[in-house]
């Protein structure tokens, strides 16, 4: 994981964590909206 | 001198996390019967955006804890991100509510199926949807309003706390899950975290630096358009820093004004207790500098910013400076000389002519040193030029670097946000792994 962060510049970076972060959020929303 | 309760980022996204999720978890074990899919995803949505929008002002003050490993410029860029999330969920939540169609039923005690109308509730939930909508327009669009930057700033500052609050009664008074007294408490909790977040950036810190002034010793022209201004501490020790790092600096204000702007610092903490700028004009505040007298009163927060080489030990630092952003860059070569490093370190300084180089006799002086080189790099070069030709590019990091003992050392990158890209992108593409390379961007809005 680490490795392949690395080939990222850091601007990339921040827009993966900020999708990744926003992705769990949507996840989390429809989990809570099933049950 | 990194803060001793800077936290790891990793641990940072893990508690973002989970207090934005903390909401919808506990309303998700309130044992409250749960309603269609689209009323639950209503109340969900507006769950994680109030969430998003209280722990925004944790993120835009300012703490170390928060931005010093991250850097100040990447915590302030996941403000302005996470904005836009927090509004569109916050934009959805009243459109998902399929209730409002069921007539209200008194014995539905658990607000199951129909919405409560209550006018108060809801009009604090319409003006404060309004509001953010501006707020966030207006700071995605703030480069191109007529206002000062201050005025913005202020009005963005006020604005979401004016929001938050509303939104607080609205949670409070119509919100189904926020019945909870759980719920209810950690929204009054997080509403007290927020407004502490700004009252520590607008009342604490400036009554803090009301004991720590400062006074200009000296304002002298560096260059084409370029000043350093050096400042002294007056009554006290100074500022314990790290070379590279950054202030936000208040020239001849209240330290109660919002007028700052952020600096590097150019000096090195071995040099002694005064700090030095190097401030091209650029904006409101920097035209003026050369007008500056000395002996005007200054306040200074911070440090901040991690752009630092104290606590990396690669076997080489290349230092990456466009324009005025050799100024963290002359404090880390300062440092280091200080140090005696034995690292071989080389800077590379991009200017478009010769009378933009700043501090070029002290540079001259430093090459002397056999382990330092300095490449000074021109693009429009004057006749006679020794120095590189062009901009500092793909192909002159390639040219430079591509080489294997090379691709070990720590890259500090600081000047404009185009030289910068470009500048990180190729040296990824010549296989130096991004935690190699350190950079800040200039502007911390």
């Amino acid at each position: 994981m680490t490795n392949w962060l690395s080939t990222w510049p850091s601007r990339h970076r921040l827009s993966i964590m900020f999708w990744a972060i926003n992705a769990l959020i949507v996840l989390a929303l429809l989990i809570f909206a099933l049950r | 001198m990194q803060t001793p309760i800077a936290m790891n980022p990793r641990f940072l996204i893990v508690i973002y996390l989970c207090v934005v999720l903390l909401p919808l978890g506990l309303s998700y074990f309130s044992g409250r019967p749960s309603r269609s899919f689209w009323d639950e995803l209503a109340s969900g949505a507006g769950l994680l955006a109030f969430a998003i929008l209280l722990l925004e002002f944790l993120l835009s003050g300012r703490f170390q804890t928060v931005s010093a490993r991250v850097g100040m410029d990447v915590t302030m860029r996941f403000h302005q991100l996470v904005a836009r999330t927090a509004l569109v969920l916050a934009l959805l939540h009243p459109f998902l509510y399929r209730s409002p169609f069921n007539p209200p039923y008194p014995w539905d005690v658990t607000r199951q199926l129909t919405l409560a109308y209550d006018i108060s509730g809801l009009l604090t939930g319409i003006l404060a949807w309004v509001l953010l909508a501006t707020l966030v327009a207006l700071g995605i669009g703030r480069s191109q309003l007529v206002y000062r930057y201050e005025t913005w700033r202020l009005m963005h500052g006020v604005g979401a706390l004016l929001v938050a609050g509303l939104v607080l009664q609205h949670a409070l008074d119509t919100g189904r899950y926020s019945q909870d007294p759980a719920l209810a408490y950690l929204w009054i909790g997080l509403f007290l975290m927020a407004v502490f977040s700004l009252a520590y950036v607008y009342v604490i810190k400036p009554i803090w630096q009301t004991q720590r002034p400062w006074t200009v010793r000296s304002v002298r022209s560096l260059g084409l358009r370029t000043w350093e201004l050096t400042l002294e501490p007056d009554g006290h020790q100074g500022l314990a820093y790290d070379a590279g790092q950054f202030i936000w600096l208040n020239v001849g204000n209240s330290p109660f004004s919002l007028f700052e702007n952020p600096f590097s610092i150019s000096t090195a903490p071995a040099s002694g207790p005064h700090l030095q700028f190097v401030i091209k004009e650029l904006g409101d505040f920097t035209r003026t500098v050369g007008q500056i007298t000395p002996g005007t009163r200054a306040y200074v927060d911070g440090p901040h910013g991690n752009l630092v080489v104290s606590d990396h030990a690669e076997p080489g630092i290349a230092l990456i400076a466009g324009g005025v952003g050799i100024a963290p860059l002359m404090g880390i070569l300062r440092q280091l000389r200080h140090e005696k490093d034995e690292r071989p370190t080389m800077l590379i300084y991009g200017n478009r002519v010769q009378e933009q180089i700043a501090y070029r006799e002290e540079l001259t002086a430093i090459a002397e040193d056999q382990r330092i080189e300095v490449v000074h790099v021109l693009s429009e070069p004057p006749e006679g030029w020794t120095g590189r030709n062009g901009l500092v590019d793909a192909d002159l990091i390639r040219a430079i670097f591509d080489s294997t003992p090379m691709k070990q050392w720590l890259f500090v990158l600081c000047g404009p946000a185009a030289m910068m890209e470009v500048v990180e992108d190729a040296l990824i593409d010549i296989g130096v792994p991004s935690h190699q390379i350190e950079s800040e961007r200039f502007q911390y809005d």
